[in-house]
């Protein structure tokens, strides 16, 4: 059989694996991006009250500009740097 | 035990050193078996194509690969045939663990005294055997697996309790003389139009077969290695031979490549916005037209059916460009591709603008380009919406039809969209429209017009958030503006139909018209 000459990219195919998961977010502090969608803050006020007073992390907001284009990478460095583990809100 | 042989000679004695090798991968890695056991125990398995008990046990074994890999053993697959027949034979197996391709005179599958493949052998991180496994033997693999669990401390997987629980291998081509080992005709079974299926490489019809000599027909002497940039979603860069890979699986004709490269240079204009019109819930996908002298000189349908295929031109251009999206940019459905509905242009939507039939200056010209540059212009687009109108004399009627259906779009109770629209008008239409003296600008202006509501008119269904923040007699106009609105002439001499192609979000969060000069050298 003849090679094909592939349309892919190889290097960027395998899945970027997941970062290691927290036994608990106890004290660990917990991003919650909403990605600008009509009802998020609603979701995430929810959400956070349920974080902070029933497990105990330390939540902070935090928002891309929208959700129709990736978020800039300022900002997902800004979330790095201060997040155990963050949240992404769909929404809608 | 049938298949488990320790004392027989055919395979290697048990608790010896295997010896070592050193192959080379599909993926073009160089790997010797050190390297493979300093990641743990190894499971090497000897395969070949022709044999089904070793495609059998391909498939089987990547079942409980996971699951071997968290106790601590990787399978690794020897070959005994070339690459593209190894990948074929994985891909076909659905197996993903290392795959090692040997070559005449198969010489590690005589240190290793192959007699019959599949033969598998357990070897330990220190590479020490400890068992082996002749042809299929659910028991014997799911022993292997359990002995490995009970070493990891960890829940043992086990093999699916299926039919057949053993099944002979066949002769290892190392045990062959050697003029028996040139292959066998092609298995008769093997079909490139499904292998091009198994691999992936399609939109869900048939493919053509991206040979080498296609896609260097297709470059035409162009630098393959020409990079246009990652592709969004996935950022796959896009070589000019990716692309050109991409339009031979289209199904396009070298001619065309001019073309298929201006609309992928349209699309991966940063203003499209390709990464967020793919991954959208809407139904939207790539919209391209053409204009210029190209159209003629490849010949593309600019006229009766122009939008609904049946001319090679347009509709390979349109599906090589969203190949293009889908398979280096990754933006397949349902893992990047979210769209709820999809829409049948989302295979392939291309067509030419009527320039000869058009009473007004072509698009490219109105968007500044001279009338001898062909361009192609990118649109992120629904499924064409058709406006009837073949009885009002006035133009002022024709136009206010258009203007309601205009209204509608996106959602016919949401004011403003604020998004840049797509109105193809139909020879007749247009005709009626130059006749009374309007321009495309005084044809914009007046959709925009008439597909304006008062915000109390709309009593029900989902309002915009704007709305909310308006009287009840205010006045919401469907865009920002009449620039909003771009209009083009396309389609047959007869019948009074015009589409509107409707748009994604608006606001400037969604996509911007991009337009691409066809560089022709």
């Amino acid at each position: 059989m003849e090679d094909l000459v592939s349309p892919f990219d190889e290097s960027v195919m395998d899945p970027h694996p997941p970062a290691p998961r927290l036994d608990s977010i106890h004290g660990k502090r917990v991003s919650l991006l909403s990605i600008s969608k009509p009802k998020s803050a609603e979701f995430l006020d929810a959400l956070e009250q349920v974080l902070t007073s029933e497990h105990g992390a330390i939540v902070s907001r935090v928002q891309k500009p929208t959700f129709t284009r990736p978020a800039p990478a300022d900002l997902v460095d800004e979330i790095t740097e201060v997040s155990d583990a963050v949240i992404e809100a769909l929404a809608d | 035990m049938l298949s488990s042989r320790p004392n027989k000679s055919d395979v290697l004695k048990l608790k010896v050193k295997a010896p070592d090798f050193s192959l080379v991968a599909t993926d073009g890695n160089t790997i010797d078996l050190a390297a493979l056991l300093a990641d743990g125990a190894v499971l090497l398995l000897f395969v070949e194509e022709d044999c089904p008990t070793s495609r059998m046990t391909l498939a089987r074994l990547q079942t409980i690969a996971d699951g071997l890999r968290a106790a601590g053993t990787s399978i690794v697959a020897i070959h005994q045939n070339d690459r593209v027949t190894t990948e074929r034979t994985m891909r076909r197996a659905k197996a993903e663990f290392t795959a090692l391709v040997e070559g005449e005179p198969y010489a590690v599958s005589s240190a290793f005294d192959v007699a019959t493949v599949p033969t598998a052998y357990w070897i330990d991180d220190s590479g020490v055997v400890e068992r082996a496994v002749e042809g299929w033997s659910t028991d014997d693999f799911n022993e292997i697996a359990q002995a490995a669990a009970r070493a990891a401390g960890v829940k043992a997987v086990a093999l699916a309790d299926e039919p057949p629980r053993m099944k002979p291998g066949c002769a290892s081509k190392s045990a062959l003389d050697p003029s028996l080992w040139a292959s066998p005709p092609p298995a008769t079974d093997f079909d490139l139009m499904e292998d091009l299926f198994e691999r992936g490489w399609t939109d869900g019809l048939p493919v053509t077969a991206p040979t080498r000599e296609r896609v260097d027909a297709m470059l035409d002497g162009r630098d393959p290695s020409l990079s246009l940039g990652p592709v969004p979603p996935g950022m796959g860069e896009l070589t000019l031979e990716r692309l050109a890979s991409c339009a031979v699986l289209a199904g396009c004709h070298p001619s065309y490549f001019p073309v298929v490269r201006a609309g992928a240079e349209a699309v991966l204009n940063p203003s499209f916005n390709l990464h967020g019109m793919t991954n959208t819930t809407h139904t939207s996908g790539i919209v391209l037209w053409v204009n210029g002298p190209v159209r003629a000189r490849i010949g593309m349908n600019s006229g009766i059916n122009c939008m609904g295929g049946w001319n090679r031109a347009n509709a390979t251009i349109g599906r090589a460009v969203r190949l293009m999206s889908g398979l280096t940019g990754m933006g397949k459905p349902p893992k990047l591709d979210r769209s709820t509905m999809g829409q049948p242009g989302k295979i392939s939507f291309c067509f030419a603008e009527n320039e000869e039939a058009s009473p007004w200056e072509p698009y490219s010209v109105t968007r500044g380009f001279s009338a001898d540059v062909s361009t192609v212009t990118a649109y992120v687009g629904d499924s064409p919406f058709t406006v009837s109108d073949h009885y009002s004399q006035r133009v002022e009627d024709v136009v206010t039809t258009i203007g309601l259906a205009g209204a509608a779009v996106f959602s016919p109770t949401v004011f403003p969209i604020a998004a840049e629209t797509v109105f193809v008008l139909c020879q007749e239409h247009a005709r009626m429209f130059a006749d009374a003296g309007w321009s495309k600008a005084e044809v914009a202006q007046r959709i925009f017009d008439i597909a304006s509501v008062r915000v109390g008119d709309i009593t029900a269904g989902e309002r915009s958030p704007f709305m909310a923040f308006m009287g009840e007699d205010d006045i919401a106009t469907k865009w920002s503006s009449p620039e909003q609105i771009h209009v083009l002439v396309a389609g047959g001499p007869a019948g009074r139909f015009s589409e509107i192609l409707p748009p994604w979000v608006g606001f400037g969060l969604g996509s911007e018209i991009t337009t691409q000069v066809v560089v022709e050298a």
